[in-house]
């Protein structure tokens, strides 16, 4: 418990309103810092200043509204990361690896392309059922293999592929195509088009998974030497990561229905803010989501700058910092016997 | 009798691993479980634990069945230090001790002062105490077993279970793990391979062979020669150490 993490909690927690700004302020229309800052007061209910509606308009029902789903996104999936390294006692572990968010995306395209209308609660529905269907699968596979980490691993590959390939199936032959969203969005991620009712879903997820799972950091710590040490330490294995792994699912399913299956974000993040704040899930869980989102809103800003006049998805930068991460966590894990 | 095992018999992946084993663990003292390799020491400790359901027969805590304990107030009372204790995590040893008071603590109270020093004074019992902030893969197989039982002893149990503790020790720490387990005014139950270290340091052996009790009683009673080549097949002689006076066995090959 050292002063060094609760600074850098608190530095985390106060710099992201101003990485959100950031992203905000900048994009393919130059809008003034001020005109910026003065949408944002309105938007927030602190006007009102003179904005053009035009502006108005872009710097809060776009940009905003993105910097919001861009910060759930990312404390999302590092929550959902850290939960999953903890109960699964793999470093690899994240929704994207697992094949969850590939779970996830076929249920959702299943539900717009086959159900009948209801897309308002339908898609994270469907989201949810593809992220649990994925999840069981997978784990049981894992179970099977009795591989260790790689072997679940494995398992998620085999699940990703399979359904990442019954997405795209879905996806291509849909009669109204021109409905749906792109496979490359499924496949990959992406910001673009979200809007105010979106945030408002993210947040909602993201802040229950984490109210809940911050309940049991206590419960997560016994599990460091494994489930039988946790029983030992009086935890509820079964029910806690039934519990748990459900959030995760849920979690994941409520992102991937508004940005696609973004990868490497809960796999990187946990593992950065173990380095600064120590394995204890107190602090874990919000040096966690913090770093996530501000890693999201970042790579966002990125997206729209790296290529002029062209906004790349969001998984392609996360995954561009991620993989090569992930190889190096999974050289690190396979030297340590 | 504080620990009371009756009629166990426990099967996995369709091996038989229990056959009907009933133990009583005297309060306050010091069982041993001994037997060969796959007797059924570990399964024994398991159920003893309360970490896995017997297919018949009840483990029960001050009269009281196991299946009927829910898990914290079970954890305040027994605590268990497996064979092999793994983990990725960078965690050290304090922290590690830390997690023995997690059954004493509501969900969301932090760790008051009186933790502390109880886990202060359970890394200092195992003679922990100087190396509290080292990172646990650090440690070496002897230390990581010390750090697992202050882990044990934070949980400030009246029942201690113990599978191996004296596995990839060297004679020094096995003699000293022995003698501060006995120091100790909890319960132990203590699973080992050490037939001699078995007859010095406890007051009841239990010997085990393929999933049943073979016998149980005093270390007098427990190891005889015919007992052991039954169990182990080996011809010993058991005789006094001259030295101390013990009962000490020698293998005959």
């Amino acid at each position: 418990m050292s002063g060094r993490g609760t600074g850098a909690l608190l530095l985390g927690l106060s710099a992201l309103p101003l990485s959100m700004l950031l992203a905000t302020a900048l994009g393919e229309m130059p809008i003034p810092w001020r005109a910026t800052l003065h949408a944002v007061l309105n938007g927030v209910g602190l006007g009102p200043y003179p904005v053009t509606p035009i502006q108005q308009g872009i710097i809060w029902d776009y940009r905003a509204s993105r910097a919001v789903v861009a910060a759930c996104c990312g404390a999302g999936l590092a929550l959902c990361g850290t939960l999953l390294q903890a109960l699964l006692r793999n470093a690899l572990a994240e929704p994207y690896v697992l094949g969850i968010s590939a779970g996830a995306s076929t249920g959702a395209v299943l539900v717009m392309v086959v159900g009948a209308g209801g897309a308002a609660l339908g898609l994270p529905l469907g989201a949810f059922l593809g992220a649990t269907l994925a999840f069981v699968m997978v784990l049981a596979l894992a179970a099977r293999l009795e591989g260790g980490p790689a072997g679940m691993i494995l398992a998620g590959v085999a699940g990703s592929q399979l359904f990442n390939a019954l997405t795209a199936y879905v996806v291509s032959t849909s009669a109204n195509a021109e409905q749906a969203r792109s496979v490359m969005f499924w496949l990959l991620g992406s910001l673009g088009g979200v809007r105010w009712g979106d945030a408002g879903m993210a947040l909602a997820a993201v802040a229950l998974g984490l109210l809940i799972s911050a309940l049991f950091a206590r419960s997560l710590d016994a599990f460091t030497f494994g489930e039988t040490a946790a029983a030992s330490l009086g935890v509820p294995v079964t029910a806690v990561r039934l519990l748990l792994l459900a959030i995760t699912a849920l979690i994941t399913a409520a992102l991937v229905s508004i940005v696609g299956a973004v990868g490497f974000v809960g796999l990187v993040v946990p593992h950065a803010a173990r380095l600064l704040v120590g394995p204890g899930h107190a602090r874990l869980l919000p040096a966690a989501v913090l770093m996530g989102a501000h890693f999201v809103v970042l790579a966002d800003i990125a997206s729209r700058l790296l290529v002029p006049q062209q906004v790349l998805p969001i998984g392609v930068v996360t995954a561009l910092v991620g993989a090569p991460a992930f190889a190096w966590i999974l050289y690190r894990t396979g030297k340590r016997p | 009798m504080s620990l009371h095992a009756d009629e166990l018999a426990w099967r996995l992946r369709g091996q038989q691993l229990l056959h009907g084993v009933s133990v009583k663990v005297p309060a306050g003292g010091m069982l041993g479980v001994i037997g060969p390799n796959g007797s059924g020491k570990s399964s024994l400790l398991k159920l003893l634990a309360g970490l896995a359901k017997p297919d018949s027969g009840e483990v029960s805590l001050d009269g009281v069945a196991l299946s009927q304990w829910r898990r914290r107030p079970l954890a305040r009372r027994l605590a268990v230090v497996e064979q092999h204790a793994h983990t990725e995590a960078a965690i050290n040893v304090q922290d590690v001790v830390r997690l023995g008071r997690s059954p004493h603590r509501a969900l969301l109270e932090p760790s008051s002062a009186t933790d502390a020093a109880i886990v202060d004074a359970a890394l200092r019992q195992v003679g922990m105490a100087q190396h509290h902030r080292r990172p646990w893969h650090s440690l070496s197989g002897g230390e990581r077993q010390r750090t697992q039982i202050a882990r044990a002893l934070a949980q400030q149990p009246s029942e201690l279970l113990l599978d191996e503790p004296t596995n990839h020790l060297d004679i020094q720490h096995q003699l000293a793990l022995l003698a501060l387990l006995r120091q100790l005014p909890t319960t132990c139950v203590v699973a080992l391979h050490d037939l001699n270290l078995a007859a010095r340091f406890f007051d009841r052996l239990v010997l085990l062979d393929q999933g049943r009790v073979l016998a149980e009683g005093t270390p007098e009673q427990v190891l005889t020669p015919s007992l052991i080549e039954q169990a182990y097949g080996v011809r010993a002689v058991v005789g006094r150490s001259a030295a101390t006076g013990g009962l000490r066995v020698e293998y005959l090959g």
